[in-house]
């Protein structure tokens, strides 16, 4: 599976990564929501899923402000939205965070939500069940 | 007598094969019920040295969890500059990376390879005793005891790799602390992380049981996230006041107490500060007051900033 991780723990997500690549999926980590929006228009269909964070800092420039992400609080969930609205984008969305209030919002918007520090079985129950739908 | 000694070549002809037969049945018997009760104490030494094994990884890195957590909070409470914090820390977890060398596969246990060499030699008389029966018993057995083998050394591997992949990260940012005269929070923390990372690594591997080292294991990250306030680089600053905004505690209180305080940092992070204390606060409300904050009662900004800055005068 090609996946994309949208985290700028990059550190934190080390672990998982290295359990990921070691199950052969190729991975990509992209830490600026900006720049991850920016590579999902120009190839919406190059990656068979996404696990996406919701707290990431924010640069104030291009379509994510201060205030639309409550600081970075919800910066995931503003690129969750904006991902959505691109026309050919039909990746499954796995939204792992620490941020566990949100869970609640999300639902129904993305295919799984897993709390981080997230142990790998679950991850990949999740991947695999997707994968299986898929 | 030509006769005679026809008549013995005869009879000898007749009774070695024979006899021969008997006693290859007779030590084939006992070698296969042998094998058998070997294959008990095989597969009951194999339980038991998985679980040492296991055990062992997971007691010690529980302990070397527990040790940094010790010695970051302590360092954190300090009322110290954050170069003598990380200094502090460094010194710790230089000997934390010594006790890492030692966590190699020593508790592997030795009876479990002197079951693996009586094992291979029982099947290798087995196999030459019955032929077809003994071949397929000791292919059994060889399948059985390799495969074990490669587990254990699937698991050994992890843990080795692991530990000496933490190990050269650690020494790696003990030179590089000593080196730089001008240290920052960052080598802390990268520490930190790179033991949380190799402890996760062993929690994903399945080598250590995730239940009881995951509380462990956050209470790590935060840590992390707690010195990683003292970076240089704000959007790392600002990744770790997130971070303690959804986990944080009440001692977090006065360092996000001090950030909302300084007029030096940015807004986005005198804000997310802000969302920290608002938050956190309400976990900590005490009749009499917070003794830090000396905060009875909050319920919006402008109380906050009043509290903090009568707090801090």
């Amino acid at each position: 599976m090609r996946i994309l991780i949208i985290d700028d723990e990059v550190r934190r997500m080390q672990a998982t990564v290295d359990m990921l690549r070691s199950d052969h999926h190729i991975v990509d980590q992209i830490t600026n929501p900006s720049q991850a929006l920016q590579k999902l228009r120009s190839a919406p269909k190059q990656y068979d899923l996404i696990i996406l964070d919701v707290m990431m800092p924010i640069d104030n420039e291009n379509e994510f402000k201060v205030l639309d992400t409550d600081y970075g609080l919800r910066t995931g969930v503003l690129l969750l939205n904006k991902i959505k609205e691109i026309y050919t984008f039909t990746a499954p969305i796995v939204v792992l965070t620490a941020n566990y209030e949100i869970e609640e919002e999300l639902k129904g918007k993305v295919n799984h939500f897993l709390r981080k520090p997230v142990p790998y079985a679950q991850l990949k129950a999740a991947i695999d069940k997707l994968h299986t739908k898929s | 007598m030509k006769r005679f000694f026809q008549g013995r070549q005869k009879s000898i002809s007749l009774s070695f094969p024979m006899a021969l037969s008997l006693s290859l049945t007779i030590f084939g018997g006992f070698y296969i019920f042998k094998s058998i009760d070997y294959g008990g104490e095989f597969d009951t030494n194999r339980e038991k040295s998985r679980e040492l094994l296991r055990a062992s990884a997971q007691t010690q890195m529980a302990n070397i969890t527990k040790q940094i957590l010790n010695q970051s909070t302590a360092v954190l409470a300090q009322d110290t500059t954050s170069s003598v914090k990380v200094e502090r820390l460094r010194a710790h977890l230089d000997s934390v990376a010594k006790i890492l060398e030692q966590i190699a596969i020593t508790d592997r246990s030795n009876s479990l390879d002197n079951i693996f060499e009586r094992y291979s030699t029982l099947v290798g008389i087995v196999t030459l005793m019955f032929g077809g029966l003994g071949i397929f018993t000791g292919l059994q057995f060889y399948e059985q005891s390799r495969q074990t083998r490669e587990e254990f050394e699937h698991v050994s591997k992890a843990i080795a790799t692991t530990v000496s992949d933490t190990k050269k990260e650690i020494d790696l940012h003990v030179e590089q602390t000593k080196d730089e005269l001008n240290r920052t929070a960052e080598s802390g923390s990268a520490m930190i992380w790179v033991v949380a990372s190799a402890l996760e690594k062993l929690i994903n591997l399945e080598v250590i049981k995730e239940k009881e080292l995951t509380a462990l294991l956050n209470s790590l990250y935060l840590s992390g996230f707690r010195f990683q306030l003292y970076s240089k680089n704000e959007d790392e600053r600002s990744s770790a006041l997130q971070n303690i905004w959804a986990q944080g505690n009440c001692t977090d209180l006065k360092v996000l107490g001090s950030i909302w305080n300084d007029e030096n940092e940015s807004y986005i992070l005198r804000n997310l500060a802000w969302r920290g204390l608002e938050r956190i606060m309400k976990k900590c409300i005490h009749p009499d007051g917070h003794p830090e904050l000396k905060i009875s009662s909050v319920k919006n900004k402008s109380d906050i900033q009043e509290e903090l800055v009568l707090s801090a005068s």
